[in-house]
């Protein structure tokens, strides 16, 4: 588990210990402990837990969100309704005078409030959530799995692009079929061995990116493997798909990629493979078209600096 | 008389792989407590260097990285790094070879230097030169297997891409499905990959061998390997030792390997055991292998092989071979 955003939320995790603990040691001193033969311990049970549940999910929010509204209102909006939990709890165990019998009658008030909070967060959630999926449109298509993740370029894997691939095949009905563009690095290795692993990590982000400001947002990248990646354009042709690969082949060659702290730009090139599905193949037949259009690619492209 | 090590031995100088595969971990957000969790390794120690790890502890962090890692790319990582880095004299001869042929013909005499945990025997056959690849300590779990075989194939095709600048076609033959991440050895590998082979073996056509290095010294190799040779305790695995023996002798009983080793028929149980292994299955492995170089690569027919194999008669063989590989000798040839 990654805690790394606990931190952020110090100050609120002091605030909500001190108020709970005050809250506990006040109650205490307004009535008596109840006789152990009066508690019904399957109140104790039923109340206690959902006490407990309410800490956990305040516990994920903390741990998976940065500070910000939403947050702010999410947590505030538990904290309230673990308040009213907390008094229903307590009750079990004390018992008050008559003077201050008030507390149990508004122990349910601050339940609803808090509900209402919540749900003016999970509103502004939706909205945040529109905004977040905006950027990762050219990421993913009708469906989110973030196991198939890949943690250097951020982009999906090829796991991920092997269902989409499937999918697209499965649900082709029209004479206009998709496209398949696969982009491979020339010379990264050398890149790797002369400013290391961390370098190139970085450079592949980069490219990544690149390749998603020069796709449209139908299209979908992701990572093949290593030094490759992969482009699924539905609906084009073979013209257009040679088209975009180009453009992003231009904007790639463009890039004056600095690593480290040198002003000296180190400038990388694309190779590129453009497949146009044809009625029959299978995602492993379409790949291994691929794969073998950019052998023979990198062959004549070797076979021209030799001559 | 070389050394036998064993799993548990901690005879792994300067572990260079240890090092790389934690360095790649530790770049990935991978916490280094869970990754080191079991191994009795200290990330302090490590970084001291001269430190002594056994196989089995290697072995750990490796299946470590694996279950933490959510990809399966750090094999073939590990292996476009590891060569040449810090592997001293032996680099430096394989770096001064003048061709293929004799970056392979180090590789094989010095292969305890650099893959003291691979066995590799050259054969040739016609117009090419094949290498069959096992384990020098025994296989000790699927994953351990496909990540020991990835890595060995991605430093060999790095360091012939590194050294050649050009693609130089190889074929790949190996013992287990197809992985479901092809993509990375499509990437790294090439497209010449055939799965399920009950092999693990490398091919590569012999005309290729010859191509000049033009920036080798024939001088500099000879004074690298005198060293090598100075430097080299032989180590050979215990594993290795045994398919070695059982290699010459096809026929060997369990107490005629025992009497071998100079060690008690228990003793050798016991230690087939801790390398996950037993003496028939080695006995089956060094068979296996040899029926199936000769009837996909030699071409040879039931007879031939199941008379080299020392086997009774071909109704025998043929059945052995079914129960070493699921199929018969015929299905084979024709896949």
């Amino acid at each position: 588990m990654n805690l790394s955003l606990l931190k952020l939320h110090t100050k609120t995790i002091v605030l909500l210990t001190l108020f709970f603990t005050s809250l506990i040691m006040y109650t205490f001193s307004l009535g008596a402990l109840k006789p152990i033969k009066l508690i019904d311990w399957f109140d104790v049970l039923g109340e206690g837990s959902i006490n407990l549940m309410i800490m956990v999910w305040i516990f994920f929010t903390m741990i998976s969100r940065p500070k910000g509204k939403v947050t702010h209102l999410l947590i505030s909006g538990l904290a309230i309704m673990q308040l009213s939990m907390m008094l229903d709890f307590l009750d079990e165990f004390i018992h008050y005078p008559q003077a201050s019998a008030w507390i149990s009658t508004i122990e349910s008030l601050p339940a609803p409030i808090g509900m209402i909070m919540m749900s003016i967060a999970l509103y502004y959630w939706h909205q945040e959530q529109i905004t977040l999926n905006a950027q990762l449109i050219k990421k993913e298509r009708f469906y989110r799995e973030h196991s198939l993740s890949d943690y250097i370029t951020g982009l999906n894997s090829v796991e991920y692009m092997k269902n989409q691939i499937t999918r697209e095949i499965n649900t082709n009905t029209e004479e206009q079929g998709f496209s398949v563009i696969m982009l491979d690095v020339c010379k990264f290795d050398t890149f790797n061995r002369q400013f290391g692993d961390l370098q190139g990590n970085k450079l592949l982000r980069e490219f990544a990116n690149l390749i998603l400001m020069n796709i449209r947002d139908t299209d979908l990248a992701c990572r093949f493997a290593a030094d490759r990646f992969i482009i699924l354009l539905p609906h084009t042709h073979q013209q257009t798909a040679e088209e975009i690969a180009h453009q992003i082949q231009a904007s790639i060659s463009h890039l004056a990629y600095k690593p480290g702290r040198t002003s000296q730009a180190v400038y990388h090139q694309f190779l590129a493979c453009i497949y146009q599905y044809q009625q029959g193949d299978d995602y492993s037949i379409l790949i291994d078209k691929l794969n073998q259009n950019m052998l023979q690619t990198k062959l004549s492209k070797i076979k021209n600096l030799a001559a | 008389m070389s050394k036998l090590f064993e799993v548990t031995d901690k005879t792994l100088k300067s572990p260079h792989l240890a090092v790389m595969l934690i360095d790649l971990c530790l770049m990935r957000g991978i916490n280094q407590h869970k990754l080191l969790k079991g191994t009795g390794l200290f990330y302090d120690d490590i970084c001291k260097g001269e430190i002594f790890i056994s196989p089995l502890q290697l072995f750990k962090l490796i299946e470590n990285s694996q279950n933490l890692l959510n990809s399966h790319d750090m094999s073939f990582l590990l292996g476009r790094r590891f060569f040449p880095g810090n592997l001293g004299e032996i680099a430096n001869a394989l770096i001064n070879a003048k061709n293929l042929a004799q970056m392979l013909k180090i590789i094989t005499c010095f292969q305890s230097l650099l893959f003291p945990l691979n066995f590799i025997q050259k054969k040739q056959y016609q117009d090419k030169t094949y290498l069959i690849i096992n384990h020098s300590l025994g296989e000790f779990s699927q994953q351990h297997t496909t990540f020991m075989t990835e890595l060995f194939c991605s430093i060999l095709v790095s360091a012939i891409k590194w050294r050649f600048a050009q693609n130089i076609p190889l074929e790949f033959k190996f013992p287990y499905a197809q992985p479901a991440h092809l993509a990375e050895y499509q990437v790294n590998l090439g497209d010449n990959l055939h799965f399920n082979q009950h092999i693990f073996m490398i091919g590569i056509e012999n005309k290729y061998l010859h191509i000049q290095l033009q920036d080798s010294s024939k001088t500099l190799k000879a004074l690298h390997i005198t060293q090598c040779k100075k430097q080299r305790v032989k180590q050979t695995g215990l594993i290795q030792h045994i398919l070695i023996y059982l290699y010459h002798h096809n026929n060997a009983t369990l107490e005629q390997s025992a009497n071998y080793l100079k060690i008690s028929t228990a003793t050798f149980k016991r230690k087939l055991k801790q390398h996950n292994t037993s003496f028939q299955q080695l006995l089956d492995l060094v068979k296996k292998q040899k029926a199936i170089y000769q009837i996909t690569i030699e071409g040879r027919n039931n007879i031939n092989v199941s008379n080299t194999l020392k086997f009774n008669d071909t109704t025998n063989f043929r059945r052995a071979f079914k129960r070493w590989t699921g199929m018969t000798p015929n299905t084979l040839r024709q896949i």
